[in-house]
This record gives structure tokens, sequence and C-alpha cells, in this order.
């Protein structure tokens, strides 16, 4: 459906014109095209007018939007042709201007949409004769178009952090303004499902002893137990250690009631989650320059690439994996335009027969079969790419301020981007940093204009007289543990001052595990350590400093340094701090930072890795077979990262840093705490709650009320519950995927063991491979739907189905086939296309073939 | 019933809801043309199939002579001539009649996609028109052939036994036997109802007997014809 307009329910407003283009086809079915004109709107409670178009003698067809037949294109756009007669009021010259959306199309088969899109203005056409002419009209779904829309939330915000890959498709889809629901048939799922086994609860020791050796379990996994007397619980697994024949869990809650040998079922929680609803991708990802993203196609392609195609199907989205075109039915999952999940809804049967008895019989003697040949391999090849700026906003260049005139001279001051002025707080432990800054505080993005032009530009913290240290705290920068930080900053003040020792920085790393790291440095005595403190240490105690006695402290200075291997994998935080208890300002510039990735037990650098699969005649045998030339090598963008902060690194949320543990007041909308802690509830942040409410929540808003000093947090969802009880509120942590399993192939379920759970690189390089080792025969077809067995119907053959050819051939028994283009006249039910072999009933998957993943270096 | 001769086969236009014949039509014909959709596949066997799509077009073509106007009631050339007539679509129809009174229409809207008209130096000038059909033609039903009664007709010689009053046959036991005629040996029988006398005989069906005079029973030698048909 078209996205409404208004902003209100009083200003909500239609199109006010219609045109209606109707006409029978030959199976009596009735199709009508109506193409709205929105440059007309209307209110809502008023009538369209709508014009009636003569269809002309081939009135509609609908199509593929271009003829690529690779199997994995991620993005199958399709096109409708409408044609009609003209008159002297209704012609070309009626739909030749306005904006690309202007003109509204909806296409349906008796009561059901088939199509939705929009015209395309600048392909239509009709003789240069009197009338009556024959006009052709031609309608696209808008995917083309997403080329020239970057990704951008609804509110046109560039995006940042951590989002469900379920809302980045929404933000991209619904740039085509288009407000449609998407189904999903994608049963890839993280973690390792579901198992039962022998576990013994240790109150004493804070350990939970488990009878299996298994992969079942890693650490950071977010894991339910049920079937023990006094400990089912939701927890996070802190560390795993291998026992004897055993795993020995630590959880992150304490354990009260020993339990011994107790039949228990573990269900690890990102396993029962849709693909795109539990899994979150970095905005980053998609980064195109600074602080712009790239185009919505390019994310639909880089997320879909060699997985999956996304097309547009019974007035839905409809996203496919092509290794779910097998001997399983499709199991669907719905989520909404928003990318709201909206559930599993079992399997569906799309399958299509072909066939001289069937209700589609291939056409006019013009089916030809193509041969693919059997390929030798498939490499899938994933390129580490860094963010071009880390953290964000890093070259100090944004901020929001006053507009410079176009003579601009002197400074002006800006609110920087991504960088948030905040002080140490009273009680000068970790309990209170981050507090909010004290009136004749300052910290500011300054830039300096002379006529117009920018020359020079530096952030500037000043003290206030009270308050403390204030600072400008940094977005988070993602670490991994072993890996280390490069980091430089050049600093300086504003009068020379008598100072000796400067403390312009804090760095500190928040970890997944929940623990807090201090980066001291001390350029002078070589002090280079990563320090554990707590939340009642002092806060300031372990910084970055440097000696500056007998120099001038006007003039820049460069202070750099490479971190000791980082103690555990989480998210940096650099605080720029004014570290001097006087009334001058402190400036900063330059800031670099390099994250060096710990890969293969050293620092060297990798381009990338790569999952390949080889032919082998001999399943299992680890001998690749020679002769076959034919290869499929692609560069994926989504894979298993083996690093957190390289662009495309697929997260699952748990639970991650403590925020606040003590009584929290539930109400209708969210929660109030005690004191001024908007600082840590920013908008946008997803946090953990337990209790009687618990559950993951985004924060929306959070506002510190005077009166009572309460700071109000609004989330969403809401809490189900209004209490006051005391409750444990943690910061959501990303860690980086672990395994995957295909419950497709488990009936939407839980695989047997964890065998079946295997990296997402390995599982989608077989599932490619599984498409190119055999003979792939295509036909190239043309079909007729039988206008008494009633072929097309309402919902005529579509890419989403899966074609079965039943007139018997060494080309067509055994073989399931899907639709790569086709181009249906919908007067005729008749249709032109490609059909490609996607599984044979007689040769299943093989996954006994030559596997081989390994890093890239640029030196080999 | 009677052939159509071709002068009861007219074209007429309708105009205001008036049949008029198309000028004085000396010929005329009617095409109806369906779409045929090749449906051989690799395994239908080597001789071609083919299928109906379940579109059709028609067209009407008559010629004939003509006059200045319309003023006897047929229309002219001339009138058919106009850009306001030829123009836009007309509505025709074609009635057919047989001698015995027997009528058959069909009517349906047109668009004239062609005409034209000739004056030969020795004859008639004669003219002639093409009505292509748009939309379907419509005709009232007629009805399927009935099938047409299944008689067989056969004379059976049965062998009669000596003192015997009867002959079987098996044939007349079968459903729907009507006997046409009985005799014996070369004396024609008649048919009764009861007890038959001298020169009668009574069929018993569908037991397959037929019965004769019990007072005269057959002699040595005798034979009995059976003329029977089968009505289904």
């Amino acid at each position: 459906m078209l996205a409404q307009t208004g902003t209100t329910a009083e200003t909500k407003m239609k199109p006010g014109y219609a045109y209606i283009h109707e006409f029978k086809n030959i199976e009596g079915k009735t199709v009508t095209t109506t193409i709205y004109d929105t440059f007309f709107q209307v209110d809502d409670d008023m009538e369209v007018i709508l014009v009636t178009l003569a269809p002309a003698g081939d009135p509609l067809h609908i199509s593929t939007e271009d003829n690529n037949e690779d199997k994995f294109t991620p993005t199958k756009s399709k096109r409708a042709t409408i044609k009609f007669l003209s008159d002297s009021n209704t012609n070309l010259e009626t739909f030749s201007s306005g904006p690309d959306d202007r003109f509204y199309v909806t296409i349906q088969i008796e009561n059901q949409f088939i199509f939705y899109g929009f015209l395309m203005l600048d392909d239509q056409g009709e003789p240069f004769l009197p009338p009556t002419n024959e006009v052709t009209l031609t309608a696209n779904d808008r995917l083309k178009a997403l080329k020239d829309i970057d990704l951008t939330d609804d509110d046109l915000v560039t995006l940042r952090g951590k989002h469900r890959i379920a809302d980045i498709l929404a933000y991209c889809l619904k740039k085509t303004r288009l407000t449609l629901g998407i189904k999903v048939i994608n049963n890839l799922r993280h973690g390792t499902g579901q198992m039962q086994y022998q576990a013994t609860f240790d109150a004493t020791n804070q350990t939970v002893t488990v009878s299996t050796d298994s992969g079942f379990f890693y650490e950071g996994m977010e894991i339910e137990t049920s079937g023990t007397t006094s400990n089912n619980s939701a927890d996070v697994v802190l560390s795993v250690a291998d026992g004897s024949g055993t795993k020995i869990l630590t959880l992150d809650r304490t354990i009260t009631s020993s339990e011994a040998g107790v039949t228990t079922t573990f269900t690890d929680i990102s396993s029962e989650k849709h693909f795109y609803d539990g899994i979150y991708l970095d905005a980053k990802t998609f980064e195109q320059e600074i602080g712009t993203c790239e185009n919505c196609l390019q994310v639909i392609e880089k997320i879909l690439g060699e997985d999956c195609f996304l097309t547009q199907w019974k007035g839905e989205w409809w996203v496919m994996r092509v290794d779910e075109f097998d001997g399983n039915p499709p199991y669907l999952a719905q989520f909404s335009a928003d990318g709201v999940f909206g559930g599993f809804l079992g399997a569906a049967d799309f399958d299509k027969e072909i066939g001289f008895n069937e209700s589609i019989w291939l056409s006019q003697e013009q089916t030809n079969v193509v041969t693919q040949r059997e390929h030798g391999f498939v490499k899938e090849i994933f390129r580490y790419q860094h963010a071009k700026e880390i953290p964000c906003n890093s070259d100090f260049a944004r901020g929001v301020g006053p507009e410079p005139d176009l003579f601009q001279n002197g400074d002006l001051d800006f609110t920087p981007e991504c960088w948030t002025l905040f002080r140490e707080g009273d009680t000068g432990t970790n309990a209170s940093i981050d507090s909010q800054p004290v009136s004749g505080s300052l910290g500011v993005l300054r830039k300096t204009y002379e006529i117009g032009y920018e020359r020079e530009k530096k952030f500037i913290v000043v003290n206030a007289a009270s308050g403390g240290r204030h600072y400008l705290k940094s977005e988070a920068i993602e670490v991994e543990k072993n890996g280390r930080l490069e980091i430089s900053v050049d600093t300086r003040f504003d009068t020379n001052l008598s100072i000796i020792n400067v403390f312009p920085a804090l760095i500190r790393l928040e970890g997944n595990d929940g623990t807090l790291w201090d980066w001291e440095y001390n350029e002078s005595d070589g002090t280079n350590e990563w320090v554990e403190v707590f939340s009642s240490t002092g806060s300031f105690l372990h910084q970055w400093q440097y000696n500056r006695a007998n120099d001038d402290t006007r003039e820049w200075r460069t202070i750099s340094a490479t971190s000791k291997s980082i103690p555990v994998s989480g998210e940096v935080f650099i605080r720029l701090v004014m570290g001097s208890a006087q009334p001058n300002q402190i400036w900063f510039n330059n800031l670099r930072v390099t994250n060096k990735a710990y890969i293969q037990g050293s620092y060297q650098e990798f381009s990338g890795q790569f999952n390949r699969v080889d032919r082998t005649d001999i399943q299992g045998s680890g001998i690749k077979s020679t002769g076959y030339l034919a290869k499929r090598e692609n560069e994926v963008y989504l894979s298993d990262s083996p690093n957190r902060f390289f662009k495309g690194t697929m997260f699952y949320r748990s639970r991650g840093v403590i925020l606040y543990s003590g009584s929290v007041q539930f109400a209708v909308t969210g929660f109030s705490l005690t004191g001024n802690v908007i600082a840590k509830y920013p908008s946008g942040q997803i946090i953990y709650i337990s209790g009687t409410n618990s559950g993951y929540y985004t924060v929306v808003s959070s506002t510190f009320n005077i009166v009572g000093g309460t700071t109000a947090v609004v989330t969403s969802p809401a809490p189900p519950t209004v209490i006051t009880e005391t409750a444990t509120i943690r910061r959501a942590s990303f860690r980086r995927t672990v395994a995957f399993f295909t419950s497709h192939a488990f009936g939407q379920s839980f695989p047997p063991g964890p065998e079946y759970c295997i990296e997402y690189g390995k599982t989608q390089a077989f599932a490619v491979w599984n498409q190119y080792r055999n003979t792939n025969k295509i036909f190239q077809y043309s079909f007729q739907g039988d206008k008494t067995l009633i072929g097309f119907g309402e919902v005529p053959p579509d890419l989403l189905n899966k074609f079965f050819i039943t007139d018997s051939s060494t080309h067509s028994n055994n073989r399931h086939f899907m639709m790569l283009t086709f181009d249906h006249d919908l007067f005729l039910c008749e249709s032109k296309g490609t059909l490609v072999e996607t599984y044979r009933t007689d040769i299943p998957k093989m996954y006994g073939d030559v596997f081989e993943f390994k890093y890239i270096s640029d030196k080999t | 019933m009677t052939p159509i001769f071709g002068y009861d086969a007219v074209v007429s236009l309708i105009v205001d809801a008036v049949a008029y014949p198309i000028f004085c039509a000396t010929d005329m014909a009617l095409r109806v043309k369906q779409d045929v959709v090749l449906a051989t596949t690799a395994s239908s066997g080597i001789a071609r199939h083919k299928r109906l799509r379940g579109l059709y077009e028609w067209s009407v073509t008559t010629s004939g002579l003509t006059k200045i106007n319309n003023s006897d009631g047929q229309i002219s050339f001339f009138y058919l001539l106009q850009e306001s007539v030829r123009g836009v679509q007309q509505t025709i129809q074609i009635d057919f009649s047989d001698a015995e009174g027997n009528d058959h229409s069909i009517s349906g809207t047109v668009i004239i996609p062609e005409l034209g008209i000739n004056g030969p130096a020795t004859d008639w000038s004669t003219a002639d028109i093409t009505f292509e059909g748009t939309g379907e033609f419509s005709m009232a039903a007629v009805d399927p052939p009935e099938p047409a009664a299944c008689e067989q007709e056969d004379t059976l010689y049965i062998d009669a036994v000596a003192g015997q009053t009867s002959v079987h046959h098996d044939l007349l036991e079968q459903d729907g036997v009507v006997i046409l005629s009985v005799a014996r040996t070369g004396d024609t029988l008649y048919a009764t109802n009861g007890t038959p006398g001298s020169l009668q005989f009574l069929a018993d069906l569908p037991n397959g007997d037929i019965h004769i005079d019990p007072t005269v029973p057959f002699n040595s030698g005798e034979w009995v014809a059976v003329e029977y048909k089968i009505e289904s």
C-alpha cells in the first residue's frame, strides 16, 4: 500500500484521481489496474474521481526487470507494462509529468493484489498519430530506484550503532514509498539450539557442570534452563571450561540452590529467534562516506548477497533463501513493514506443476533446455574493512550550531556530533562518572572562519569552578579481546600554563562480560597497561598523561600510544578531559584511532578471509577433483568476522554492563530512577531489565525531573507491569555470532545436536556450492495457463514457486526448478522466461566435498 | 430440413433498432477464426498437439449490387461510405432461413476496416464490404443433435422340435427386442397377446420364446423364421 501523507488523523489525505484499466483475461478473471494520481490530494473522507481507461489488445504484462540468470541475484524487481487506447481527454500527456512517485499503481486479479508500484515517467510512449492510439505505460516496484536513496532511518537520519537486520531491510524497503509487509523464507538461525543434559548446579563454587563434551555451550550464550527444581532461569554463560567429559559453566547469576545430576533442558535463546530478528549489524557496515550510508539497493544486496533474493509477490515483500528450494517445504516468517517480527508461520505449499496434463503447459514448441556445467569450486570472499572514522566524528568535523554566513569571520561554536560533554561526578568514583556538566563548563567544537572559509577546527573543554573534571565523551569503539588500540591526539592549552603533568584522556573499556578496564599510559615513565576498575574505584586514577614541564603549553603536542593486548572484548570510550583545575581551555585536534586485529595468533594484517568448497569424486576423501574448470568467486559482505570492528560483523544480543541495580519504579511508559542518570540511558540504547518486567527494551527518551530529582526513562516496548521493585538494569551487549543451523531441515525447529551448528561462512559456501555442483538444466520456457483448468488464477506463477516439470524427460525428472525471469501476458495467461534447476531428488545436497577456510594476507 | 439457399442469408445493418439489408447483396461470408496454441512436449508423442487458447475473431464479408440511396429499404454503399457511419462501431445482423420456415440469426458489433465499389463498363456496379467483429457475436443456442435410434434388424431361423408348440432363441432375450414378423415353415403368423390360435403366435419376451397354436404342434422338419429388431 501507498504510504499515506499527512501527519495527523485530521490532515490525512489521499489521491483524488484514479484511472481504472480493467479487462477479463482468457480464464475469465477480472484484472484491474488502478493508477492513482497523488498530485491531486483530497481529504480522506472524500470520493476519488474515477476515470476509465480502455485497455488495448495486449493490455498488461508483468515481468522481471532484468534478465540476469544468476540464482543469487539479490533483488528481483518487477515491471508492469500497461497499454490503453488514448482519447482526447486521457492520453500520454496525462501521465507524462511530475515527481517519480506521482502515479501510484496497483494491479489485482479479482481481489488479490499482485503488484504495487509507481509509473516510470521516462519510459512511456504512444505513436505520433491522431487518436485513438495505443499508449504504453510502465510501472515498477521501485526496488531499482533505491539506488538513488541513501540508507537512513524513518526520520531521514543516517543510521548509527547496531540494528536488527529486519530493521535495516525495513528502512530500505519503506524508501520505495510502499508500505508492505515482509515475509521471509530464510530459516538459518543462530546458536546451538536446544539440548537436554544431566547438570549439577553448585552453589558453593558457583558452577554448573554439564555432562557433555559437545560444543553446545559458548561464552556469552544467553541460555534458558528448565526441568530443574530450583534453577530454572535465563542466564548468560560467562565462561565455559572443559572438565572430564563435561563442560563447566559459570553464569551471570548467583546460584543459590545446589542440585546434582538433574536432567536439564538448555535452550539457546538466540536460537529461538529468526535470523533477521535476532542478528544485528553495525550501521558502519554500510558506511559510504563519513556521516553517510550507502544507497538502499546496495544495502539490501549486501545483506542478501550469495544467500537470498528479494521480490514483491502477492502484495508483500518476500525474501527467499535459495538453499531452501529443496525437498523441504518453504517455512515462512512474517515481519511488518516496520520490521517488527510477527511470528513463524510454519510450512507453506508453493509447488507448481508444469506439464502436458497440468493447468500450465509448455506451449508454442518454444521451450529450450540448456545446460550449466558442473563447477570445480565456489569461493566466498569476505574482506576486512574498517569504518572510515573511529570513533564517530573522530575528525571533529561535524556539529550542530549556527549557520555560518557567506563571509563569516572569527569563531563559531557547535555542539559536536557523537561526543557528549559530561563531568566526573560528585563521588569521584565510577559510580557517578558521566554526570551532567555544571553551569560554566564548556565542551564544544569550535571552528574559525576567514571570509566564509573554515580555517581551523578543534574541540575545546573548559571546567567550571565546581563539578570537577569535565570532558567530551566519544561514542563506542568496538574492540576485541587480544587486539590492540593505537590512539594519538594533539592537545594544547589556550594560554601558557605552569603545568607539569597533563592528563588529557581517560580511555575506558567496558567489557561484554561486565568488567571495566582503564588504559593507563604515562609517556614519562613508560607505564602502559589495562587496569581493571570497579564502581567504587576512583574514576580518574588510571589515565593518559604526559609531561609538559618547561614547555609552552600553547604549542600543539601529540601524545600517542599503542595499547597492550585488550583484556576482554567490548567497547572503548574515549573521554577527552580538561584535567586541570584552572579556568583555561584545553584544545584537542587530530585524533587518530586504529584497531589492530589479533588474528590467527598474531597482529599480521590480513585483508580478508574466504570459505571455499572444491569438488571431490569421493565424498569425504579430501581429494579435489580435476578437470572441472568452472568456478564461482564472489565477495560477501556479512560473515564470521574475526573481529567485531570489521564491517559486516554479525552480532547477537546478550546482556552486558550493569548500569544500575536497586529500586526501580516501573510506570506505564517506562521507569524512573533516583538522580540524574540520563547519560546512562541515551535514546536508542538497548537495555536488559531483570525481575517482573524482565526483558530487553529500547530507550526512547530519558528526562531528568528537577522536582523529585528523578530520571524518567521512556522505553519501547513499555514495561508490562507497573510496580516498584528491586531490579538490575544492564546495557545490552552485542557479541559476534558463533554458529548457525538450518532449521528448515528440522521442521523450523532445533537440530538434534550441536554438530549441525556451524559457521555462517561455511553454511553459506555449501549452500552456494550445492547450487553449482550438479549440471543445472535451464529451461527457457514458453508456457500457457490452461483456460479451463485455470493455470494462472488469481496468483500467477512467480519467483517464489517451486516448479516441477511433469513431462517425463531426463532433463526434467527428479528435478525442482526456480523461476529466474518471466514475462507474463496477463490477458492471454501465457509466459516466457527462465526456469533453473535448484534441487535433485535423486542426488541430494552434498556436504562431503573439500572445504577450506583461509585468511587472506596481502603478503601472500 | 432443407438446405439454406443463398438468398436466404441476409446481412443487415441495425439502424435505430431496425435491420436494413446491406445493399442488394449477391454473396456473403462469415468467418470465425480461433487462436490455436501448440502444446507438443517432449513426452507427448510425435504427432503435434494443439489446443484452443480461448480467443477467437470473426468477420463478415458481403458484396453485391447497390443503389444511390437507402430509399427502398436497403442500405446503400454510399450511406456506409460516410465517415460518420464507417468511422464508428456498427451493429450487424445475419439472418438465415430455409424453405420450411426455420430461421437463425447472428448479430454483433463490428468495425468496417474495408469497403469498396467498382463499375465495370459492361456490367452492374458492384460493392463489397468487410465487417470485423469486435467483441463476441450473439446468436440463439442450437440444440445438439439427438442421437439417432440405434436399430438392429435381423432374422433368425430356428429349427423346431417335433411335437413342441414353441421355439426359443437366446438373442430374443436381449433388452429392446421387438418382433417384426414370424413365419412357420414359410407361412406368416399374426401376433396375438392371448393364446395363439391358427396362424397366430405369441412372443414371450424377454424369455426368448415364440409360441404357436398349441393344438397344432410342430412336425418334424419344420422351422420358424423370426424377423426382429432391437431398439435402444
